[in-house]
This record gives C-alpha cells, structure tokens and sequence, in this order.
C-alpha cells in the first residue's frame, strides 16, 4: 500500500553551483526546488502558497524518518526528479533538483538516503552527499543567496 | 624531479595564506559533503543565537577560511550581519571573489551560507559597533549607498591605501570608515578616496604579511593577488600592508567604536 501525504510542499534549497557564466561563491546559490508528497505539484509552485502550518506539519513529518531509499531517479533536459520511499510508512516524497548537482549520476533505485535533523533544517543525505537541505519554516532565512552586483 | 614536486608543494603550501587572507569562495559543482552541511547548519544557528543576544540591529561578522596563523592572524573574511535587511533576518552582506579569479562580487546570503564555503573551522567572530555607528551602517545599507562603494577588482592582499583593488575586509572597512565620517554640512561622503582619508585621519594600522621571494613569485600566477598597488619599498622588503579582520577591530576599539566582541565556537 503507498500513501501520499496530503498535498503540502516543504520550501527547500538545493545546493546548486553558480552557473557557468558567473562562477561566483554561490555554490548555495540556490535553485529553489520543491519536496513535496503530492504529485500534482509541480517545479516552479511557489512555497508561499503553502500555509506556515502545513509548511511545519510537513517539516515535522519529515523529520521524524529516519531513512528513504529511492524508488526512481530520472532526468529530463536539466531537471532531475527522484522519488524517495520511506520503507516503514510507504509515504512517497517527490524530490525535484537540478541535474548538475548530481554530477552526471542519478542515484540508483534502492540507493539509501539518510533523513539528519538539525535545529535549522533537514538533511538529506546520499552517500555522503547533500542531496538537499530542507529548512525548518521559522528558520527559511539561513540559507539564501543573492549576487546584489 | 622529486626537487620540482617538493618546491611545488612548498609554494603551493605557502601560498594557501595570502590567498585566503580575505574572502574566497567555494566554486566547485555538485553537491557538497553531507557532514559540512550539517556542521554549517549547526554553525548557523550558533551564530544567529550570538547575534540575536548582543541585542544590536548590525554587527561584523567574520570566519576563519584558512590557516593564516604564520601572518600572526585567525580570521579571514568579514562581512555585515543586518538583522533587519527587507531581504530576511541576519542577512549577511559582503563581497566575495570569484573563484580565485581577478574580481568580486557583493551578496546578500543567508548566515548558513557564511559557512558553506569550504572554512578551515566553524568558529565565527562577532563584532558590535558602537550603537551610532551600527545605526549609520545600517543606514548606508539601505540606502544603497553601501553598494554604490563595492569595487570589483579584486586582490587578496589589497593595499589598504589604495583604491585600485578591493577584497571583503577593506569592504567593510571603507564602510565603516564612511558611516564614522562627520558630515561637514553637505551630503555624507561615498568614495573610496573619501573612506581612506578617513581611515588615515583616524589612524588605521593595516596588518603586515610577509612574502618571501619565491611565493612572490608563485603569487604572481595568480589573478587574485596582485602586488602592484603597493608602495614600491614594500617589494624590496617582502612586507605588505594588508586589511585583516584583526586590524578592523583593533581600529573599532582605538576609536571608541567597539561596543562587544563575542567569539561563537564551533
């Protein structure tokens, strides 16, 4: 049986390197990608449209796995979307990120993914690599980053 | 051959110094480590709990990028901590090289980001201007008139005296030196000239590094450290004259303007 939570998004910052063309110091430089459990939603939905509630049920719900293991992985032009299972509850999370953070290598089904909890956000780990950062609602101003000129 | 790897090694071992004396940033792709994400996380919130206590609206922030010890020096790169930036609580505003290329950028990030550059440790200095001058900052933030003074060209080891380059600590510097200018009946000044007068009126001591002949020469390889902006006797001697986080503060105190000082282990 596979349950979805039911249809929240959780803000999360991706660790994306500056594009080519403006090789900066904004490794964190931040697509803003989007976990969510509800398959309707879509890259580009704003957090904003997701109530502070919701943003800190789901935030919570997420911390409380202790690990995921990918279901599936693919890419398609420079989005890459991985599908997360947490094996004990069956609850599926949508994982959209940038492709070049992958470094050419999706994760392999069954790959696992270590859930660390941190004051400010949670981590989502893959052999030792943050595949994403999901912050904690009252704490979304932590990991941002602008180039003002 | 063995000769050419050692003395490759030595220079790039003494190099790594100069180098990171302001701030430099991590450029490479892909995800970064889990464990300095989860560090930088914990850092972060170390950090934001610091500022939230000192109970001031600014504050200079600085973290240590590299060993920089041999320079008798801990930190090496600065930058403002706003509390109240439009942009988001405790956002960081300072100038960053592009990857160890010939210029900087300014940005606004968040206090996480502060350490998510590759640095050598997650201690973070927290420094607390005297409330008028926090407020004067505060004020050239958001007016733009902060921005209005970044430069890009970019040298590590920037002479302090100089306008031609600037790296992230004489940044904050030159703002600070500005926000502390009397207004003499007219519009505050904004110029960098302006800002190293004042640094001079007021008795700034730069730190001094020392170069030795062959990582002058290594260094020379490098776009982002350049030697030509400083006085010429500073070549013949292997001395330069440099903008340390160190030396900010000791200016802050010396006038009167260092209300608080917190080191935030990591």
């Amino acid at each position: 049986m596979t349950r979805t939570m039911r249809g929240t998004v959780l803000a999360l910052v991706g660790f994306a390197a500056a594009p080519a063309q403006a090789q900066d110091s904004a490794m964190t430089s931040a697509a803003l990608v989007y976990l969510s459990a509800s398959p309707s939603l879509r890259l580009g939905e704003g957090s904003a449209a997701l109530s502070r509630e919701a943003a800190e049920a789901a935030s919570a719900s997420l911390r409380q796995v202790g690990k995921l293991v990918v279901a599936s992985a693919s890419a398609a032009g420079e989005v890459a979307t991985i599908v997360l299972r947490d094996a004990a509850t069956f609850v599926v999370y949508s994982l959209t990120l940038p492709v070049r953070l992958l470094d050419g290598r999706l994760p392999a089904p069954g790959a696992q993914v270590r859930v660390v909890p941190t004051e400010a956000g949670t981590l989502l780990d893959c052999e030792g690599r943050a595949l994403a950062f999901v912050l904690t609602p009252r704490r979304d101003h932590l990991l941002r980053s602008h180039a003002i000129r | 051959m063995q000769s050419a790897s050692a003395l490759a090694l030595a220079a790039a071992l003494v190099l790594a110094a100069p180098a990171a004396l302001a701030g430099e940033a991590r450029c490479a792709t892909g995800a970064p480590a889990s464990a300095k994400v989860e560090r930088a996380a914990v850092a972060s919130v170390r950090l934001e709990r610091a500022l939230d206590e000192s109970g001031t609206a600014l504050a200079l922030i600085a973290r240590i990028g590299a060993d920089v010890s041999r320079h008798g020096l801990r930190y090496t790169h600065a930058g403002f901590a706003w509390r109240d930036d439009p942009a988001g609580r405790w956002t960081v505003r300072h100038t960053l090289n592009d990857c160890g290329g010939a210029s900087s950028r300014l940005y606004s990030q968040g206090l996480m980001n502060f350490f998510l550059d590759d640095p050598l440790s997650y201690e973070a200095l927290v420094l607390v201007p005297h409330p008028t001058l926090a407020a004067r900052v505060v004020e050239r933030l958001r007016s733009g008139a902060s921005e209005a003074l970044h430069v890009p060209a970019y040298s590590s080891i920037a002479y302090p005296f100089a306008a031609r380059y600037q790296n992230s600590n004489q940044y904050v510097l030159e703002n600070l030196a500005l926000a502390r200018a009397p207004q003499a009946g007219r519009a505050r000044p904004n110029t960098r000239a302006e800002a190293i007068a004042e640094l001079r009126q007021s008795s700034y001591a730069p730190s001094t590094i020392r170069v030795g002949a062959l990582e002058r020469i290594g260094a020379g390889t490098r776009p982002n450290i350049r030697f030509d902006d400083h006085p010429r006797e500073a070549d013949g001697g292997g001395r330069y004259d440099v903008v340390s986080v160190e030396s900010i503060e000791v200016w802050l105190a010396r006038n009167g303007l260092l209300a608080a000082r917190r080191v935030v282990p990591p």
